[in-house]
């Protein structure tokens, strides 16, 4: 839970069915798309080798048309001889999406698109199937756990005070795609009215852990819960319950709000896209405590005693 | 060569590893294969039958979400693999690309079932393995496993296991060790002459895995363990905030009443991995049960009892130690293979019971006979009872619902436990609170209430503030 300023490296994880990506190498701004594709759910399997009489190992050569890629119904996906042709066609319209070992293809009506954008300002140094990487400098503040899909947007003050309580009657559509700044608490209420209102995500020193299951299932954990669907994104900082933001942690939030910025759920980082002398370099976050009955998280001065946690850079 | 003190490895859990199951069929082959991978400690993060109803795009989905490191197909005969191609596919369609790729472990005694279950998962590196129906498979499929895991330290597994062995061999019983981890449990039998059973199962703990035990058990099953009212969002938060803070020390009631609690489910659970896997009534008859990990350093060692009576039930009489500070755990972990001296001369000489366990299983009432040393006593014992006999000898037990043995109880007290299993608990906190106290009080363990909040409980309430005064007093039921 510390403020730096470096090189970083953002794994996009992509979900599955993805038809276009960016190529590796390639630059990318934040909210840049990295990948798009449709949500696969039931496949066709339509005979591919074995109807058009080639070994499955050999079905590549005799492919018209390659995964993934739209084809119409009727489509030739596949042919084999001229005068006695051999042919395998598309018994809808939808997407080839895979080929089984056997050699058959797999095409899934196209019923809803999905898109992944992009965190930081880089350079694409991974594109495949699973996963976008994008290598780039910005500041990030590492944070304990994070939910929901990514969100990018200008990062914006929502609470007065490091201590104070994200308030639901704040938030309104004139906040819309913004990553708001909550204090020590984010409530279920303020959250799910920022969500409502277009807020792109919360920032906080903990979210009541209550509140999380209302908002992401009953099996969520305490160590985030990066997701795709259609839910707010939020950013614990420091626990869950409450906790108040160390000064070394507030005060970079402040002078940087204003700035794009985004929230990566899966490394429960906070990124933002401003110069590296934009702020001063902070320093050290102080040691936090566990309250005795484990339900807050508080910045002490005094590190002695077994639930003191000193910080280091890295956390 | 030079001679000096001898150091004793790092005991560790190891690099976690994650593991998917695609079963063709449902049965026998199941239950083995979850034995082989509880026994190899791995994280299950999905298990998916061919009989699945979720679409190709889902299993996929989930395959992807699961990343799994390892995939274990365990296979019957040939006429499995038509069937594996359902689950295969979602595989070779969601994780091909995964960095790194995961491993695919076929397991099956036919060769032509491996070779064509070979074929279908390209382009993943395959190992074969022996059927996992007999001990050998199970064997190689476990020691692969531990291979993966590996970090350079021993596992903690493997140390659990040489010491559930070495405490069967000296005391010549059954013996039962039981590990509460920050984020794994164990149960681990040995028996003389007789194959060892083990569970090893994560993330379940008290400290990292507390949520997974939350997530896993629900969070009404942990919080009805704890004898007073609490709510369920502020308890919520504490597990949450005990996940993430490492090794975090119980300081107050209420964390400590927590950690009881999800002990008490952590247990429960590695149970409930033992019976799926098809060994757990083996696991509730041992003679000699050692607790070790963090339920061994449970303040109260009358606390860590409970959580063993409670969450284990044994079905037989047993006497229970703890390994204080994992002593014996580091010491079974620095042992050579051929070499138990110093370990079992460990156990011979600090391996005491703190107390025995005496499960009676009985409709209505009967008569237990209890032999010691000094004099023989007859105790009426109704069902529902649990109580503690002030005797801490070698005893020997016999009655109707009882199990004709001999036992060594300690300075806890030989524990009368007539409660029926399995174990319910009323879902209403104005019965449930009044029953757990009840049987926490009566064996010492209630959790302390700070001295204002004393002053306002009923004087009949709390009776016993912990272990270090002696024998509780408290009888329930009409025992």
């Amino acid at each position: 839970m510390s403020w730096r300023y470096g090189r970083w490296t953002v794994e996009h994880t992509l979900p599955v069915g993805a038809a276009t990506r960016v190529a590796a190498g390639e630059s990318v701004r934040s909210g840049d798309i990295l990948a798009g594709g449709g949500t696969v759910r039931r496949v066709h399997l339509v005979e591919g080798a074995r109807r058009v009489g080639v070994a499955p190992e050999d079905l590549a050569r005799v492919l018209r048309v390659r995964p993934v890629a739209d084809v119409r119904r009727g489509s030739i996906l596949a042919r084999t001889g001229r005068r006695f042709a051999r042919a395998s066609t598309s018994p809808i319209d939808g997407r080839l999406v895979h080929v089984t070992v056997d050699g058959d293809l797999c095409i899934t009506p196209v019923v809803d698109e999905w898109r992944v954008r992009s965190a930081i300002d880089g350079t694409v140094t991974r594109s495949d199937d699973v996963a976008v990487a994008v290598e780039g400098e910005a500041w990030a503040l590492q944070g304990l756990a994070g939910y929901g899909p990514d969100a990018i947007g200008e990062l914006a003050l929502a609470v007065d005070a490091p201590t104070d309580q994200l308030a639901p009657g704040r938030l309104d559509v004139r906040l819309r795609d913004r990553i708001l700044v909550g204090g020590a608490r984010m409530a279920a209420e303020a959250v799910t009215r920022a969500h409502a209102c277009g807020v792109a995500g919360i920032v906080a020193g903990a979210a009541p852990a209550g509140g999380l299951r209302v908002m992401y299932g009953d099996d969520v954990g305490a160590s985030g819960a990066p997701s795709f669907a259609d839910v707010p994104t939020i950013l614990c900082l420091v626990g869950f319950g409450s906790a108040p933001l160390p000064a070394e942690v507030w005060d970079p939030l402040v002078a940087l709000s204003g700035e794009r910025a985004a929230i990566h759920a899966a490394s429960a980082r906070l990124f933002v896209l401003a110069a590296a002398d934009r702020v001063a370099p902070p320093a050290a976050v102080p040691a936090i405590a566990l309250a005795e009955d484990h339900a807050s998280v508080r910045p002490v001065e005094d590190v002695r005693g077994p639930n003191a946690l000193v910080l280091d850079a890295e956390r | 060569m030079t001679q000096g003190a001898p150091t004793q490895p790092h005991v560790a859990h190891g690099r976690p590893l994650r593991v998917a199951i695609l079963a063709a069929h449902p049965g026998q082959l199941e239950r083995a294969t979850r034995r082989a991978l509880f026994a190899a400690g791995v994280e299950i993060v999905l298990a998916m039958g061919a009989s699945d109803v979720r679409p190709f795009g889902e299993r996929a989905q989930a395959l992807r979400d699961a990343r799994p490191d390892v995939v274990v197909v365990a296979l019957a005969d040939r006429g499995q693999t038509d069937r594996l191609v359902l689950l295969i596919e979602p595989l070779r369609f969601a994780c091909a690309a995964q960095r790194p790729a995961p491993r695919v472990l076929i397991a099956s005694g036919d060769d032509g079932a491996v070779a064509r279950a070979t074929k279908l998962a390209q382009p993943f590196a395959v190992e074969a393995m022996p059927d996992l129906r007999a001990d050998d498979g199970r064997r190689r499929v476990v020691t692969r496993l531990r291979q993966l895991r590996r970090d350079g330290a021993l596992l903690r597994d493997g140390a659990l296991e040489t010491l559930s062995r070495r405490v069967a061999e000296v005391k010549r019983t059954a013996a039962l060790v039981v590990d509460v981890a920050e984020a794994s449990t164990s149960l681990v039998r040995a028996e003389p002459h007789v194959p060892l059973l083990a569970v090893h199962s994560r993330p379940l703990g008290v400290g990292r895995g507390a949520d997974h035990v939350v997530a896993r058990a629900g969070l009404e099953r942990v919080r009805r363990w704890i004898p007073w009212s609490v709510d369920q969002p502020t308890l919520l938060e504490r597990v949450f905030n005990r996940a993430r803070w490492p090794d975090a020390v119980p300081t107050d009631r209420e964390t400590l009443a927590l950690e009881v609690a999800l002990a008490h489910e952590a247990v429960a659970h590695a149970l409930a991995d033992a019976t799926a896997a098809g060994i757990g009534a083996e696991m509730r008859d041992a003679e000699t049960i050692v607790l070790t990990g963090r339920l061994a350093a449970l303040p109260g060692p009358a606390r860590a009892l409970l959580v063993v009576i409670d969450a284990l039930e044994p079905t037989e009489p047993a006497s229970v130690t703890r390994d204080d500070a994992d002593a014996l755990v580091a010491l079974a972990g620095a042992v050579a293979s051929d070499d138990h001296g110093p370990l079992d001369a460990a156990i011979a000489a600090g391996l005491a019971a703190d107390a025995g366990v005496l499960p009676v299983a009985t409709q209505r009432r009967c008569l237990v006979r209890i032999a010691g040393e000094s004099a023989t006593r007859e105790e009426r014992v109704d069902r529902g009872a649990l109580f503690v006999l002030p005797l801490s000898e070698a005893l020997e037990v016999s009655g109707a619902g009882v199990t004709r043995s001999r036992i060594v109880s300690g300075p806890l007290g030989l524990v009368v436990d007539a409660r029926p299993r399995p174990l319910t608990l009323p879902v209403r906190d104005a019965e449930r609170v009044p029953a757990v106290s009840r049987w926490y009080e009566s064996l010492g363990a209630l959790v302390a209430r700070p001295p204002d909040a004393q002053t306002e409980a009923r004087s009949d309430e709390v009776e016993h503030l912990g272990p270090s005064e002696g024998f509780p007093r408290a009888r329930v039921g009409r025992g």
